[in-house]
């Protein structure tokens, strides 16, 4: 059973520290930032180190203990509009563009993020965007900016003293001096998934949630028919899920989505272990398999727009064959495991 | 006992499961919320791409120039390109972003030093040229401990690198390990005399309060100058004419300030110095000019300081409140000891002067530090910290006007009559533009009946 244990715990061990040593603290003096052009309107997703956005954002900090809150941060939207999506200058489409703080939130670590979107006046090919904004940051300060058209992103490095960039619907294109260092970087060992379907099928194997809970279910206690109703079951739930929220039908917040991901696999592993075999495990695999689909639907990269139909087909098929040919694999492995540990133990 | 152990084995691997999951969030990098489309399911947190990924972003980050150092960083980055597996060249285009920093006084471009290395690093953990490039970048953060003892790490198993030696000379000094900062020096002067360890032994004797002998060494560093690397050049000569600013000889200092800019064309801290030396000078116009364009170059909080001085000095009034605010502004964000002396300087938000000293202390405890919490205790009303402080500050013997100046009220607040005045008296006469603020009521101090100032 030692054996057992190591072999199962093994790769956990090694996925959990894989997953722990991925996640990045936010850097004061540098500032990150993806910018997507779509029908008329700019899309910024903006990151920036808690303690640095404090000093940008006047009373953002109510209390003045150099640490924010969620509330805090709820209760400072109108400061965020002004001090922060206010401070980007967006100009096409005949006029300057209106910015809209659509959200924001605590972020991983130490970070805060701003969702802001600038609507044109008519829909327009390409935007100017000033980031006016770093001139009310400490000189030194640097943007990190991802410029996403359809023919895949960009990085521009932005500074005060070259901080405007123009990015079109099809092709970004930096305006001045530091950007594009794409151009520059050294080719990447593989070729970055294209179309939607290699994007689904990359994102479903990049992802540890589906591998995870696909393991959970195939530890579970039940016969091996059962197990693979249940794996079918989720995968067909997180299809689901995917189409649902990439339609933008139902999809959790991003605050519940971790939590609910963590308690799905904790459920999953704990019912297996504690309960009786019960004849429908499928039951389970249903709902968690909605909320992993919804997390499946969250690129990290917005360079597809999965709201077109063949898009979105070609993607879910992607993910969806990935996932069956891992559930079948870990099913395998582990039923494989398991007759070779009985073998041992018998004789 | 079978079934046991292999639930056993189960709970210890679903526990696991748990646990990654909630260490990730489940959510390996972004948020970006770009396919979920509908606004109930916005991310307010942007694509994190991983540290790699940003680290080479920042070292291949885009030049525009004709500069040398601009040429040189382009070659880099072709290299790297061509071999990004040569820690080599990672370390070179990192040296290079150090010298664009420094020409340019930009501290932006050190993030992408820092992310040379980082990715030199990688590829090659604990790479010594690697290690002494972070831990000059940390140094110019101001994580003065950090860089110290990643220089004393590189020492201990390299002791003769020059590179490590001046970081933790610089570092120990500004955390006010005068004995450990000239010991490195010393060394470093010893193994390979030249321009960096020549200027560290001049200004370390010149905070001994040895000027003369500061003056012969900064000689030697200016006849080590390379005359290929001008941006050293221009530095150390604006720190030969500082020297003569603080004796009062403006004229003379000037004409270092002149050929520093010579050196290198607009060099922000050379027009600083010039600036300064117009002060002295009673043309307080000129200064403000030549202190517009030092702050428009390299916005530093002292700059904006000296600018709003200028500007009042000048009669524009509105001016100097506009340049005041820029120093609380830029001094929250970046050099919270400029902002606390300048609080104490002008005799305001003291309470706020306070905190951040403490607060400073912490991370840089040279004399610089204590000579601007003396300040600011002084003007809360707390003389025997005050005195303490201020005597801190004037342990090596510094001929700095402003120390003298503010050890000397110290003294006469505490009713030490004879002593204080003859500490503002020196002040005044070794440097009678030392400060605008503090010049004008040094002053009154001995120009009028001295009164102790108490609250």
């Amino acid at each position: 059973m030692r054996r057992e244990r190591a072999l199962v715990s093994g790769p956990i061990l090694a996925a959990t520290l894989l997953v722990a040593a991925s996640s990045i603290a936010h850097e004061v003096g540098l500032s990150r930032g993806v910018y997507r052009l779509e029908g008329g309107a700019l899309d910024a997703q903006l990151t920036f180190a808690r303690r640095e956005v404090i000093g940008l954002v006047a009373g953002l900090d109510e209390n003045g203990d150099g640490a924010l809150t969620a509330a805090e941060v709820e209760r400072a939207r109108e400061a965020l509009t002004g001090a922060v999506a206010g401070r980007i200058k967006v100009e096409g489409g005949g006029g300057p563009c209106a910015a809209e703080l659509i959200a924001a939130a605590l972020a991983e670590e130490d970070g805060l993020g701003v969702h802001a979107r600038y609507r044109c006046p008519s829909a327009a090919p390409e935007l100017k965007v000033d980031l006016t904004l770093l001139d009310d940051l400490p000189f030194g300060h640097r943007h990190l900016a991802r410029l996403s058209g359809n023919s895949g992103p960009s990085d521009a490095l932005l500074s005060r003293r070259d901080r405007r960039f123009t990015i079109t619907a099809s092709a970004p294109r930096p305006d001045s001096a530091p950007v594009p260092v794409a151009s520059v970087l050294p080719a990447p060992a593989l070729p970055a998934p294209s179309s939607p379907l290699l994007l689904g099928a990359t994102r479903a194997l990049t992802r540890p949630d589906p591998p995870l809970l696909l393991l959970a279910f195939a530890l579970g206690r039940t016969g091996r028919r059962a197990i693979v109703l249940a794996a079918l079951a989720f995968v067909a739930a997180s299809l689901l899920g995917l189409v649902l929220a990439a339609r933008g039908v139902w999809a959790p917040g991003p605050a519940l989505l971790g939590p609910a991901l963590a308690i799905a696999v904790g459920y999953v592993g704990l019912d297996a272990l504690l309960r009786e075999p019960t004849a429908r495990p499928w039951t389970m695999a249903l709902p968690f398999g909605l909320v992993q689909g919804s997390a499946l639907a969250r690129l990290p990269e917005p360079a597809l727009d999965l709201r077109g139909s063949s898009a979105l087909a070609s993607f879910t098929l992607g993910a969806g064959l990935v996932e069956l040919v891992l559930a079948a694999l870990l099913i395998a492995a582990v039923a494989a495991l398991r007759a070779r540990l009985r073998r041992r133990a018998d004789g | 006992m079978q079934r046991q152990g292999s639930s056993h084995a189960r709970f210890v691997a679903i526990a696991g499961l748990a646990l990654a999951c909630l260490l990730s969030g489940c959510e390996p990098r972004p948020a970006s919320g770009g396919a979920t489309t509908g606004a109930s399911a916005t991310a307010a947190s942007a694509p994190t791409p991983d540290r790699a990924a940003v680290a080479r972003a920042l070292a291949l980050a885009k030049v525009e120039g004709s500069a040398p150092v601009d040429q040189e960083i382009r070659a880099l980055q072709q290299s790297v390109a061509r071999m990004p597996q040569k820690t080599d060249f990672w370390i070179a285009l990192g040296q290079k972003w150090v010298r664009k920093a420094r020409e340019t006084t930009d501290p932006g471009f050190y993030r992408s030093a820092r992310a040379c290395a980082e990715v030199a690093l990688d590829l090659e953990p604990g790479y010594r040229l690697a290690l002494d490039l972070q831990s000059l970048v940390l140094l110019n953060d101001h994580q003065f401990a950090q860089a110290a003892d990643l220089a004393r790490d590189v020492l201990r198993t390299t002791p003769d690198d020059i590179l490590a030696l001046g970081t933790l000379s610089d570092a120990a000094l500004e955390m006010g390990r005068f004995d450990e900062a000239a010991e490195a020096a010393q060394k470093m002067n010893d193994l390979k005399p030249g321009l960096p360890s020549y200027a560290r032994g001049s200004y370390l004797r010149w905070l001994r309060g040895d000027t003369q002998q500061a003056k012969v060494i900064i000689r030697q560093a200016m006849d080590a100058k390379d005359p290929k690397d001008p941006e050293p050049t221009a530095w150390v000569l604006t720190q030969a004419a500082l020297i003569f600013w603080h004796e009062g000889d403006y004229e003379g200092a000037e004409k270092g300030f002149d050929q520093a800019l010579a050196a290198v064309k607009d060099y922000p801290p050379a027009l600083v110095g010039k600036a300064r030396c117009a002060l002295g000078l009673g043309d307080p116009a000129r200064a403000a000019s030549l202190l517009a364009k030092a702050h428009a170059e390299s916005p530093l909080v002292e700059t904006a300081w000296l600018l709003g001085d200028a500007k009042e000095a000048a009669g524009d009034a509105k001016g100097a409140e506009e340049a005041f605010a820029l120093v609380v502004k830029h001094g929250r964000q970046i050099d919270p000891r400029t902002l606390a002396l300048f609080y104490a300087t002008k005799d305001r938000d003291v309470d706020e002067a306070l905190r951040l000293l403490e607060a400073e202390k912490k991370v840089r405890d040279d004399l610089y530090t204590e000579d601007a919490l003396g300040w600011a205790l002084y003007r809360r009303g707390r003389l025997a910290e005050a005195r303490a402080a201020s005597e801190r500050a004037l342990a090596l013997g510094t001929k700095d006007a402003r120390l003298l100046y503010h050890a000397g009220a110290i003294k006469l607040a505490s009713g030490d009559k004879a002593g204080g005045e003859k500490l503002v008296r020196e002040a005044l006469k070794l440097n009678p533009a030392f400060d605008r603020t503090g010049a004008a009521e040094a002053g009154k101090l001995v120009g009028h009946e001295t009164r102790a100032r108490a609250r």
